[in-house]
């Protein structure tokens, strides 16, 4: 039975360091290089209210504090009114697992040129969306079982495991622990669709493999898999899925998990269904912030079931899955009286 | 009072009061009736614009159906109020009017009864001093609750309508519905005129 290696990739180049039959790839850091630093204006500190989308509270000194987190070209446009009120990811642990060395990136998600390794672009992310969550960085060459904070645990999965269909493998503690929480319900597991633009999970690549670690996560209640969309959609600019993106295919128990966000990696650098994911795990402790005696699971299907399919271009559920995630939908009722 | 004479109600001027304002509106409001000053009349009042002005707002439901708040916080009715002002002696009066109300299908303007008194003295040629004021009974205003179906992650909850899509936990959001009571509306004024 082999061993597993885990080994940080460079976005499309899959290239394993050592001969193993398993071997851990960074799916979705294809960084590119910054030509502007950022987006002028676009990248500056806004908290006004949003646009199509957007809530408002109306006037009156009866509302609760409004902070004010920066908010960038790069997040949707839902976020700055999502966070006009109330806390965002309070209480809730993000654990980002992914590769704190050898990768290095630079990109600019808004607060100036940074060359930061793909586990520190992943959780920075996570936190931009989520200022109030905690956020752990746990190495994903650790092998020992990643340990459950007393509240709602939020997993994000930058990465995939890559092997051969057949292989008889073995995941390490870390691996096996992550996988038990999605599947028993005890944490939200986020995990990067991938770059190779086929369907998750299920297509082999060109040397017949595939993601092991998505495929053990399908059909777990609170397993999230998330595609990229080209940028952020609205109504009026339903957004394509990207070019590199893996689709959701037509498996229903992977399409049936699989929500897609805008990357805009032509402002901040960094593209990839890599920072994908650390969006969608922001929105859920923002959800779990909101909905404090939600179970993961609930969480989960809040935000599947609220996702949009009119902001996304030829919306295919073999593609989008459920469609662009949307917080402003999930943290809203289905109806009031 | 001489047989025959119907004793004078205390409805009287003021329907007359109010009778001669509706029926000339403006400047006739201020006539003196038989003693009795018309301070003011108005249609609307401050309790009722700072409710108005949460209809702005509005948010989308899960579905992306959009929820505004217009018809949560307006009304066909606004509040009509007035006060009056009795002259008792020289230097004093009562002041004394009343307000309807206003009910919105999320808010409600209690009716209010307004009393006040005002004291007026020379203290020298030409200069006066005053000082006047009126206490509010009810007029609070209230802000009502919706009941919000979060579905399968929170159920049916009580919430404050305007904040129910927050980031707030749905029960928080309770702690910032409008309760504000008509004694607010209390003034004390103290002014000193110099007639030339």
């Amino acid at each position: 039975m082999p061993d597993p290696q885990k080994t940080p990739e460079r976005g499309m180049e899959w290239r394993p360091r050592r001969s193993s039959a398993l071997r851990l790839l960074g799916l979705a850091a294809m960084a590119t290089l910054l030509v502007a630093c950022n987006g002028g204006e676009d990248s500056t500190a806004n908290t006004g209210t949003g646009t199509d989308t957007g809530a408002n509270s109306g006037a009156g000194s009866t509302t609760p504090p409004i902070p004010s987190w920066p908010y960038y070209s790069w997040m949707h446009s839902e976020l700055p009114t999502v966070w006009a009120l109330g806390f965002q990811g309070q209480g809730v642990f993000i654990k980002v697992i992914d590769t704190f060395q050898d990768t290095i990136l630079t990109g600019d998600l808004g607060d100036g040129v940074q060359s930061l390794f793909h586990g520190e672009w992943v959780s920075k992310e996570a936190g931009m969306v989520a200022p109030q969550a905690s956020i752990a960085n746990i190495d994903y060459n650790l092998t020992t079982p990643v340990a459950l904070d007393a509240g709602l645990n939020v997993m994000n999965l930058s990465f995939g495991l890559l092997a051969p269909a057949n292989a008889n493998i073995q995941f390490d503690g870390q691996t096996s622990s992550i996988i038990q929480y999605a599947q028993a319900g005890q944490a939200i597991v986020v995990k990067s669709a991938g770059n190779n633009q086929g369907a998750a999970f299920g297509a082999a690549n060109e040397i017949n493999e595939v993601d092991r670690l998505g495929l053990e996560l399908v059909g777990a209640p609170s397993a999230i898999f998330v595609g990229a969309l080209s940028r952020n959609g609205s109504v009026a600019n339903p957004a394509p899925i990207a070019s590199y993106s893996t689709v959701a295919g037509n498996d229903p128990a992977v399409q049936s998990h699989f929500l897609v966000v805008g990357v805009d990696g032509a402002s901040t650098g960094l593209s990839g269904t890599s920072f994908a994911a650390p969006i969608i795990s922001g929105y859920a402790a923002i959800l779990g912030s909101k909905f404090t005696t939600a179970t993961p699971t609930q969480i989960t299907n809040q935000l599947l079931q609220t996702a949009r399919r009119d902001t996304v271009a030829n919306y295919s559920l073999s593609i989008h899955g459920q469609g662009e995630a949307s917080i402003a939908n999930a943290l809203a009722p289905q109806s009031i009286q | 009072m001489p047989p025959g004479q119907t004793k004078p109600t205390f409805l009287r001027p003021v329907l007359r009061a109010l009778a001669v304002c509706l029926a000339m509106a403006g400047p006739a409001c201020g006539e003196q009736i038989d003693g009795l000053h018309l301070l003011d009349i108005q249609l609307g009042s401050q309790k009722s614009r700072q409710a108005h002005q949460l209809a702005s707002g509005g948010y989308e439901l899960a579905d992306g159906s959009y929820q505004s708040f217009r018809n949560w916080y307006s009304t066909k009715r606004p509040e009509l109020s007035f006060l009056l002002l009795s002259q008792m002696s020289q230097n004093a009066a009562f002041i004394w009017g009343a307000s309807t109300g206003e009910r919105g299908e999320k808010y409600l303007i209690q009716p209010a009864l307004r009393l006040g008194l005002l004291l007026q003295n020379e203290i020298a040629k030409g200069t006066y001093f005053s000082i006047s004021g009126t206490v509010v009974l009810a007029g609070g205003l209230l802000e009502r609750s919706c009941m919000a179906d979060y579905g399968q992650i929170a159920g049916l909850q009580q919430v404050n309508c305007r904040l129910a899509a927050s980031t707030l936990p749905p029960q928080d959001t309770l702690s910032y519905l409008i309760r504000e009571s008509g004694w607010s509306d209390s003034r004390l004024t103290v002014s000193l005129e110099k007639r030339f």
